[in-house]
């Protein structure tokens, strides 16, 4: 698989899990650097396998994505706590140590946790979930926190 | 400028007019307005020189960003040498066993809480920015209340220093907006602030309207529920009308101190605790830098004090401190020795009584290091049943005074209620514990969890009580040979409790919540547990409190060298060419965040230092 | 005898309208240069020297709302045709040079350069087309100074005082907000614009004199730029012809995020992803005019929310040039367009 490919299903599964638009993952200006994290905590075979399935199951049942993805990957011991540690690093900027037997089995010999830079901070999906800005980042303005919050 | 600041060892056996020891608040007002006296002043600081420039200020925030515990001490690496409290080092404390895990020997039984900052601009880099000033009653809780003591001085005493300090820190609000028990039409009179209120967060118009005509009633109360705008020492529209005594100009908001142009306004970093980006928050490296334009002021960074030398009259000799290259380079270390004519000891509450108490001051008063106090915080939660926009804008802009004051202070604590803004960041760790909640237990993802992240979160309001805290002589601060810190200084010991007063406070202030979240139909998450570091029991009931970061009380102002340890100027009774500076002066802590008090207070002594130094 | 330009309201109405666009012409190229240099980037003194220049863009734009607002006309900002079509001569020019939105990169800086060229003692261009923008404000200010001679003061300054723009809303960046009400104060109001940047005359000083207002006195916006160019700061003592002897600094022109030079939302299909988050930023840049509109027509209640709109369109900038094209080479970026999108579902009392 080339990089290209790689990044593009990483993104598309990125999307998927965390109910933010392919160009809104982009914008961040942190996809490759977390398709990086990932490789280095995460044996590659996996990785690789992961995206294949996810790229199989959207391209066999587009009608019925939802609803795969929850049984046969979030709910999946293997697939499940990895995908659930990619939201989180989308949203947070942080990589979360996998569970030990986990990491054990799937797991790369170099992991590294935490948050990734500053702006892995910066973008964390989390303050465009909730109509906010990073804390001490991204500021809105004086005053503007006086307004309504908007509606969507 | 730069070159009357130094961490290179160049001050060893100099004789300096004013010898300062603290680059904080206190010190920095100090040094500012002895500036013009053709006095030779120093600064010793004993942290490292940084802040002032763009860089290391932006390496602060940086250093923010990447912590995953955003404490208020994140931005400020810990310094072996120079080590500092950290809210992280907060263990629940065993019986006889004392906590030693953090800076702090933690004997309890309850745990100390607060932390401050030991680098150069002191605790004011990581606080609030709250500016109120203390009520009435405050000084004379004892006359008034049976409680406690009363100040050597009144509230009318400390107002024109009220007044200078809100200059100096650039304070916004309208007077016409506030509103406090027990204060009268001439508690502020005819006075304007420099700048216009902070505009207020949504929530509090929100909770303004909900609570409108809202009494609170028990058996022994009956209190009007007012939601008031709280005076910040953050920057916001100027008032045209106030005219800046020290230009004969209007005023004109101080920015960073790297760059005049950020920071003119407060720009809802949402982040004033623990690092305000662009310094529309006033922090003492502000003052600093304005001492720093006289060539009379230096600062020495990377000098730790040890102890005072005292001569046959009392009086101090000399200082003793240690110069360290590097923090944890040993080989770096140098001692140092410096006299000076007149000293101002302003290193904060905690180091103050410490440093006193290694020199072996004399003390007839017996409050040296005791009447340590805080204001514990506690805090209640719960869901709205509106989305009211959490996360943007300064940690609270509003409060409810109403318990300030009041009857009820002869049986227990008064209390300011906060009304935060940033959702329950505080009291769960919101939204980043939201996230891994949703994801890991709620098992959400894709749009629904963006989705029900958005709709919790906006509904998320929090409030905190800051109980007041009687002085007890037994909340005190101790040294032992067999604690001491990399560069072989004391560590504090300290010993810390709340008596029934403050818990009945507690009480009171968790009911007066009920019935606010009862009204509003808000779901109350709150809970508090038997495993919090914080957990004290109260009859049936069981509260969590938390450190404000007001560390008060170690050298209480008192009438005579009997019953304090400093007078109203902050002179050492016992040792009359030393001040004793800070929040430490102060013999009651009343409910309003200290900062503003002491800073009137360091303002009251420079006027007297002033005078003498003519 | 020199010509006189402006020799009715009408006229002067005009030229003042012309100087509102030419003001906010600069700022969309100037903001594309700046948001392409990321943060932590080598670029940080170039990136200080823009930002300071477009916050006094941004001043004179305000300034010039005032002297209109001051002789009783309002700017007409929030029509789609006052939006330049990048790129694009600079408007009422003498058309010599072409503006192009795009990132930070020596030909943009050159370009920068000729926009903020001073202009040549005594000059005050002609008829509709001006050589720089300082031979526009001349003939502003001897229009004014004619038409006070001729109908009066009282005739000219008819503005309502309450819709001028005070220092409670102007903030962040060089110089001062003037409070226009009357010839002197128009001449204060366009004399801060010349010595900041564009009518800087040749041959004088290379500083803006901000110190009058108790601030750093800076080079003006054509000096700021030469400090890029030439990676090295003014100091004291500096001539024009001595060129900058202060602190050298490094200026590394790939250091950028490569938007490609004059993007438009046609670029991309109907529907896609970018073409949307493109739209999305025309979107809020018009309803940042509109707001400030509203703001120059007396509403100075929308300044906050218009500062706010601010700094949500330098977010989305950013956030656009991480995207790659798709050409291989370039990201996208902000096009400044009008949104008619934004029109149809705010303005339809107005269509």
């Amino acid at each position: 698989m080339t990089d290209p490919v790689k990044l593009d299903l990483f993104l598309e599964l990125s999307a998927f899990i965390t109910g933010f638009e392919r160009v809104e993952l982009l914008g961040t200006g942190l996809a490759l650097p977390y398709l990086e994290v990932v490789e280095k905590n995460i044996a590659p075979s996996l990785f690789v396998e992961t995206l294949h399935k996810f790229d199989d199951a959207r391209n066999d049942h587009p009608e019925n994505i939802g609803q795969i993805m929850q049984r046969q990957f979030l709910a999946h011991p293997t697939y499940g706590p990895l995908l659930r540690t990619i939201i989180k690093l989308w949203y947070l900027g942080q990589w979360d140590a996998l569970p030990e037997s986990w990491q054990e089995r799937f797991g790369n010999s170099t992991p590294v946790s935490g948050i990734i830079s500053s702006s892995s901070y910066l973008e964390g999906l989390v303050w465009k979930a909730i109509d906010a800005h990073p804390m001490g980042g991204k500021q809105p303005g004086f005053g503007t926190w006086s307004s309504a919050p908007e509606e969507k | 400028m730069k070159d009357r600041i130094y961490s290179d060892h160049v001050v060893n056996g100099q004789h300096y007019d004013v010898l300062i020891i603290g680059g904080g608040m206190s010190g920095a007002l100090i040094a500012n307005e002895l500036r013009n006296k053709g006095k030779k002043i120093l600064v010793l600081e004993a942290g490292l020189v940084e802040g002032l420039s763009e860089t290391s200020y932006q390496a602060y925030l940086s250093r923010f960003y990447t912590q995953e515990a955003k404490v208020p001490n994140s931005p400020y690496p810990n310094n072996c040498f120079a080590p500092q409290p950290n809210v992280m080092d907060i263990e629940k404390i065993l019986p006889n066993k004392p906590d030693t895990k953090g800076y702090f020997v933690q004997k309890g039984p309850l745990p100390f809480s607060s932390t401050n900052t030991r680098s150069l601009g002191g605790t004011t880099l990581h606080w609030l920015g709250v500016c109120l000033r203390m009520l009435p009653n405050d000084f004379k809780m004892e006359s008034c209340y049976q409680r406690g003591v009363d100040w050597p001085i009144d509230y009318w005493d400390l107002k024109p220093f009220y007044e200078q300090a809100e200059l100096e820190i650039g304070v916004s609000a309208d007077t016409a907006d506030l509103k406090y028990p027990g204060a009268g039409p001439d508690f502020f009179g005819d006075y304007d602030f420099p700048m216009h209120k902070i505009p207020p967060n949504y929530l509090d118009t929100y909770l303004a309207k909900q609570l409108e005509g809202m009494r609170y009633i028990d058996d022994e109360e009956e209190i009007d529920v007012d939601v008031v705008s709280i005076p910040q020492g953050r920057n916001s529209n100027p008032n045209v009308n106030y005219i800046d005594p020290r230009t004969g100009k209007p005023y004109v908001p101080r920015g960073s101190v790297s760059d005049p142009y950020t920071g003119q306004r407060c720009e809802g970093n949402s982040n004033c605790i623990p690092i305000c980006p662009v310094q529309a928050k006033y922090n003492a490296l502000k003052t600093l830098q304005s001492a720093l334009q006289s060539k009379n002021v230096e600062v020495q960074a990377q000098c730790v004090v040890s102890k005072f030398e005292f001569d046959e009259n009392a009086n101090v000799l000399a200082v003793r401190y240690k110069h360290y290259v590097k923090a944890g380079d040993r080989s770096g270390i140098t001692e140092g020795r410096i006299t000076a004519d007149t000293y101002v000891l302003a290193a904060s509450a905690i180091e103050n009584a410490k440093i006193m108490l290694a020199s072996k001051a004399q003390d007839s008063s017996g409050s040296l290091a005791c009447n340590l106090m805080d204001h514990p915080y506690l805090l209640t939660w719960s869901l709205l049943p509106d989305h009211i926009g959490p996360f943007r804008g300064p940690f609270t802009s509003s409060g409810i005074p109403s318990f300030r004051d009041g009857r009820f202070r002869n049986k227990k604590s008064a209390f300011r209620t906060d009304i935060g803004n940033w959702g329950w960041n505080f009291p769960t760790g919101a939204p980043y514990s939201d996230v891994a909640n949703m994801v890991d237990q709620r098992n959400l993802f894709g749009k629904d969890l963006r989705n029900k992240l958005h709709d919790t979160v906006q509904r998320q309001m929090r409030f905190g009580f800051l109980i007041e805290q009687l002085p007890s002589k037994t909340n005190c601060i101790t040294i032992d040979p067999s604690y001491l810190d990399d560069l072989g200084n004391f560590r504090p010991i300290i010993q810390y409790d709340l008596g029934n007063y403050e818990k009945a406070g507690f009480a009171l202030a968790k009911e007066f919540s009920d019935q606010v979240y009862q009204r509003l139909g808000a779901e109350q998450y709150t809970t508090y547990s038997p495993s919090d570091p914080g957990f004290v029991k109260y009859g049936q009931e069981g509260f969590t409190f938390h450190g404000s970061g007001h560390i008060v009380g170690t050298h209480k102002m008192g009438n005579t060298k009997f019953d304090g340890v400093v007078t109203p100027s902050q002179q050492c009774f016992e040792h009359p060419n030393l001040y004793l500076v800070g929040c430490g002066s102060m013999p009651t802590i009343g409910t309003s965040n200290p900062t503003l008090t002491m800073a009137a207070l360091a303002l009251k002594t420079s006027t007297e230092l002033s005078n003498k130094l003519r | 005898m020199k010509k006189q330009h402006i020799t009715s309201l009408e006229s002067l109405y005009q030229h003042l309208q012309w100087a509102v666009e030419v003001e906010h012409f600069t700022i969309p190229p100037y903001l594309c240069a700046l948001f392409s240099i990321p943060e932590q980037s080598s670029n940080k003194d170039s990136a200080k020297i823009i930002k300071s220049v477009v916050m006094e863009e941004m001043l004179h734009m305000t300034l010039a709302a005032n002297l209109m607002n001051a002789v009783g006309c309002t700017p007409i900002i929030s029509q789609p045709g006052f939006l330049p079509d990048y790129p694009q001569n600079l408007p009422h020019s003498d058309d010599h040079f072409i503006v192009s939105l795009g990132p930070f990169s020596e030909a943009a800086v050159e370009t920068f350069l000729k926009i903020e060229k001073p202009e040549k003692k005594g000059s005050s261009g002609n008829a509709e087309h001006y050589r720089t923008i300082g031979e526009l404000y001349n003939a502003i200010e001897e229009g004014l100074e004619y038409l006070c001679k001729l109908l009066g003061p009282d005739q000219v300054f008819r503005g309502d005082v309450s819709r001028q723009v005070t220092s409670q809303d102007y903030y962040g960046g060089g110089g001062k907000i003037v409070v226009v009400e009357c010839l002197d104060s128009a001449r204060k109001a366009i004399m801060e614009v010349k010595e900041q940047g564009e009518g800087f005359v040749e041959g004088d000083s290379i500083w803006d004199d901000d110190a009058q207002w108790g601030q750093p006195d800076e080079p003006a916006h054509y000096y700021r730029f030469m400090e890029i160019a030439k990676g090295q700061h003014y100091q004291e003592g500096d001539t024009p012809e001595s060129g900058p002897s202060g602190k050298k600094f490094h200026v590394d022109w790939d250091d950028v995020y490569k938007m490609k030079i004059n993007p438009k939302v046609s670029d991309y299909p109907v529907g896609s992803e970018i073409r949307t988050l493109m739209e999305s930023f025309n979107f809020k840049y018009t309803k940042l005019l509109d707001f400030l509109q509203k703001a120059f027509s007396g509403n100075q209640d929308k300044w906050i929310a218009a500062v706010g709109i601010m700094y949500e369109l330098k977010y989305d900038a950013v956030a656009l040039m991480q995207i790659p094209t798709g050409d291989g080479d370039t990201v996208v970026g902000p096009s400044f367009e009008f949104s008619y999108a934004y029109f149809r579902s705010n303005r339809t009392d107005e269509l």
